[in-house]
């Protein structure tokens, strides 16, 4: 009943903003007030200060893109805050926040006067305001993308630009046998996962980096090859499992981390996912990793920093002016390894409401660019 | 081509004959594929290497692939255990094509591409041998002398960003060849060419763009006029706050400026005659709109371009204005991207229009002019 009831207000909004829509304009408009909400709830926007929790982190570094001018080297923000298109007007840890339009931003007065974020909305809540259109601009999880354009909601993806990724342990059992390493990659069926759990928002991943990066993913294979896979594991002496281990906030990883339990079973392996937790050893886990970079050698080498060390791997820095033979090589050898084992790539998936203008999702390492869009004007 | 196949033959050892599979995992390759094949086996067999059907001694697998920066090609090379990969990008040789208009409406012609944002551009012939092109871009103005079609001379000069806007508005007004005033949002610049370029620019007092007989007034900081159109020193008349006008070229047409349609801010394209009340509306009109007294047609014409914004494609809408309505006239002609501003030649016949080009990211400049078809 309270489904049918958000519908019919969804329904009858749609209709009223339809009808209210203005003839269009191809040039920005200036002015209004560009509606925000996220699921991350900010403590803080003190940049010296680093939040642990990564979904904090990141809706932090966004506003701070929106507030800064410049970034340090080290990626951190230059300068004061204010100083980019957007100055702090309002505050409220952990609820609301609005910025407003630097006039004097150095690269053009931002064409929104303002921007209301309201924090620490569910993605079930967010996709329900664009629904009726009580917000302009939400974040929504890929695997929900399908069923909000199917509701009406205006859905915008960016290239695929986050890996999920398996990571092993190094010195845990099963984990360290090149063998049982393979056997589960194999083993896993990538198609299905992007079929069934990512909805088709997504794509098989066999390399580190996607294909409209350099050009090579199509090189790694990504289909599952399950008689290879039950050969290899066969060949491990005694009976040995496999625990996986996801994020205990994140429900992608654990139907993912679920599924592949299932699906390896084909190939005779066992494997069993849990919740990561101080008390529960794992053999490998999931792991998601968003590119910072959209450049192929800057994209890789940030992976290998956050994966390589705790993989035991052991490689030289890739210099500045690596070619594309060059990264191809080193990603062939971080995914030859079988340490870190690709599997899908998601797009970041955003929800518009229907005024939002000039809207294009940002690339690898980009912010949001609410500077850039406008709102258009509803007819009196 | 030629390197991807220096670096298999560097891969062939003792390989005397090879094969060859090409596909195309970019969906979209910018050249045939025959024609790599043809290449690429004559460069391999002019270093001592045969074509043959398998078994060989080498098999090559050759892949275009798109990346962020353009096409490459991926040859993976096979010679008994040892797989190598080699990787050459693929130099594009895209070239714009004029556009041809429909028989009657309108036609393109696309003059300049280049990567960085224009805001606008002229043309002026100096005499039958000499051409000078300005183009306005947002920090600099430039100058090329043409002479016979050759380039002789180029030059540039900065200009200081006054009220910054996000969608920085700019135009050009050419005096005669060699001087030339730019207008950019708040600011104003004057330049002589003579023949290396010198220009003064300083706050645009009055924010007052010249249009002919009459001139609009500029909001500073923002990507629209004011609505106040100045038509003598004792004479404003006032307009909602507008993107672009057209009135009829006096030139022309003989009908005065009392006639305008204006691309309100509002989204809204209406119809003036003489009064400060809009006497009719016009639908699917976009922001920018220009008038050109083409060599065909009886009435006041004006080109329009779609709605839409800046992420999607573009067109552009030839109309006769009669008896205070609108009429179409042909097809509209398409643009590959948004156009970003359209302004009446200093002849009147046709618009210089800068769009952005989205497949290729280039701003474009262009005429377009009328076609009359048969």
């Amino acid at each position: 009943m309270k489904l049918r009831s958000y519908l019919l207000l969804a329904a009858i909004s749609a209709l009223l903003l339809g009808a209210g829509r203005a003839e269009t304009s191809r040039r920005p408009r200036y002015g209004g007030t560009l509606r925000v909400e996220i699921g991350a709830v900010i403590h803080s926007l003190d940049p010296v200060e680093s939040p642990a929790d990564p979904e904090e982190a990141a809706a932090k570094d966004e506003i701070g893109a929106l507030l800064y001018d410049q970034r340090n080297p080290d990626g951190s923000f230059a300068g004061v805050a204010g100083s980019g298109a957007f100055h702090l007007a309002q505050w409220e840890s952990g609820k609301r926040l609005t910025l407003a339009a630097n006039e004097s931003y150095r690269g053009g007065r931002a064409f929104v006067d303002a921007i209301e974020i309201e924090m620490g909305r569910a993605a079930k809540d967010r996709l329900i305001d664009l629904q009726l259109g009580t917000v302009d601009f939400a974040e929504i999880p890929p695997e929900e993308a399908r069923r909000a354009g199917e509701r009406g909601v205006r859905v915008s993806a960016s290239k695929p630009q986050e890996l999920v990724a398996l990571a092993f342990t190094p010195g845990r059992g099963v984990g360290d046998d090149a063998r049982a390493r393979e056997a589960l990659s194999r083993s896993i069926d990538r198609t299905a996962i992007v079929h069934f759990i990512l909805q088709k928002e997504g794509e098989p991943a066999g390399g580190l980096l996607p294909q409209w990066s350099n050009g090579t993913a199509f090189l790694f294979p990504t289909a599952a090859d399950t008689v290879g896979a039950k050969e290899l594991w066969s060949q491990i002496a005694g009976s040995p499992r496999i625990a996986l281990g996801y994020d205990s906030g994140d429900s992608l990883e654990q139907a993912i981390a679920e599924r592949i339990a299932v699906t390896v079973r084909d190939a005779g392996i066992v494997l069993s996912s849990g919740v990561i937790s101080q008390a529960v050893n794992y053999d490998v886990r999931l792991v998601r990793l968003r590119m910072k970079s959209s450049r192929p050698r800057d994209a890789l080498a940030e992976f290998s920093e956050s994966l390589v060390p705790a993989s035991g791997l052991d490689m030289a820095p890739l210099p500045a002016n690596a070619s594309a033979e060059q990264i191809y090589g080193r990603e062939r050898d971080i995914v030859s390894s079988y340490r870190v084992v690709p599997l899908v790539w998601l797009p970041r998936v955003y929800g518009l409401g229907l005024r939002v203008r000039d809207w294009k999702p940002p690339d690898a390492g980009e912010g949001w660019p609410l500077a850039d869009v406008w709102l258009e004007q509803e007819s009196q | 081509m030629y390197s991807l196949a220096q670096k298999s033959a560097a891969a062939d050892g003792q390989a005397r004959s090879f094969s060859l599979d090409l596909s195309d995992v970019s969906q979209a390759a910018p050249v045939e594929l025959a024609q790599i094949r043809r290449t690429f086996e004559d460069d391999l067999t002019a270093r001592g290497m045969k074509p043959a059907a398998p078994p060989v001694d080498m098999q090559i697998e050759i892949s275009i692939s798109r990346t962020l920066v353009g096409f490459t090609l991926v040859a993976e090379i096979h010679r008994g255990d040892v797989q190598l990969v080699a990787i050459v990008p693929v130099a594009s040789e895209e070239s714009a094509a004029p556009q041809p208009g429909a028989q009657l409406g309108l036609e393109r012609k696309v003059l300049w591409q280049q990567v960085s944002p224009l805001l606008d551009f002229d043309q002026i012939a100096a005499d039958a041998d000499h051409t000078f092109w300005y183009f306005l871009e947002p920090e600099r103005l430039i100058v090329y002398e043409f002479d016979g079609g050759q380039q002789v001379l180029h030059d540039a000069q900065p200009i200081p960003r006054r009220y910054a806007a996000r969608d920085l508005r700019g135009w050009i007004e050419a005096s005669d060849a060699t001087h030339v005033s730019a207008f950019v949002g708040a600011g104003r610049c004057d330049a002589v060419w003579n023949p290396s370029l010198t220009m003064e620019c300083r706050e645009n007092s009055g924010q007052q763009w010249p249009m002919g007989p009459v001139s609009w007034t500029f909001t500073p900081g923002r990507n629209y006029f004011s609505g106040a159109i100045t038509v003598s020193t004792s004479l404003q008349a006032k307009f909602p706050p507008f993107y672009s006008s057209a009135s009829p070229l006096a030139a022309t047409s003989g009908q005065g400026p009392s006639r305008r349609v204006i691309a309100g801010v509002d989204g809204q394209a209406q119809f003036f005659e003489g009064s400060a009340e809009a006497v009719s509306a016009f639908d699917g009109w976009g922001s920018d709109i220009a008038s050109i007294a083409g060599a065909c047609g009886s009435g006041w014409q004006v080109v329009a371009t779609g709605s839409g914004d800046w992420t999607q494609q573009d067109q552009m809408q030839l109309y006769e204005i009669r008896d205070r309505k609108a009429v179409a006239i042909g097809e509209p002609i398409e643009f590959p991207g948004p156009t970003l501003s359209v302004w009446t030649t200093d002849d009147g016949k046709s618009a210089r229009v800068i769009s952005r080009n989205l497949e290729s990211g280039l701003y474009e400049a262009s005429i377009v002019s009328v076609a009359c078809g048969n």
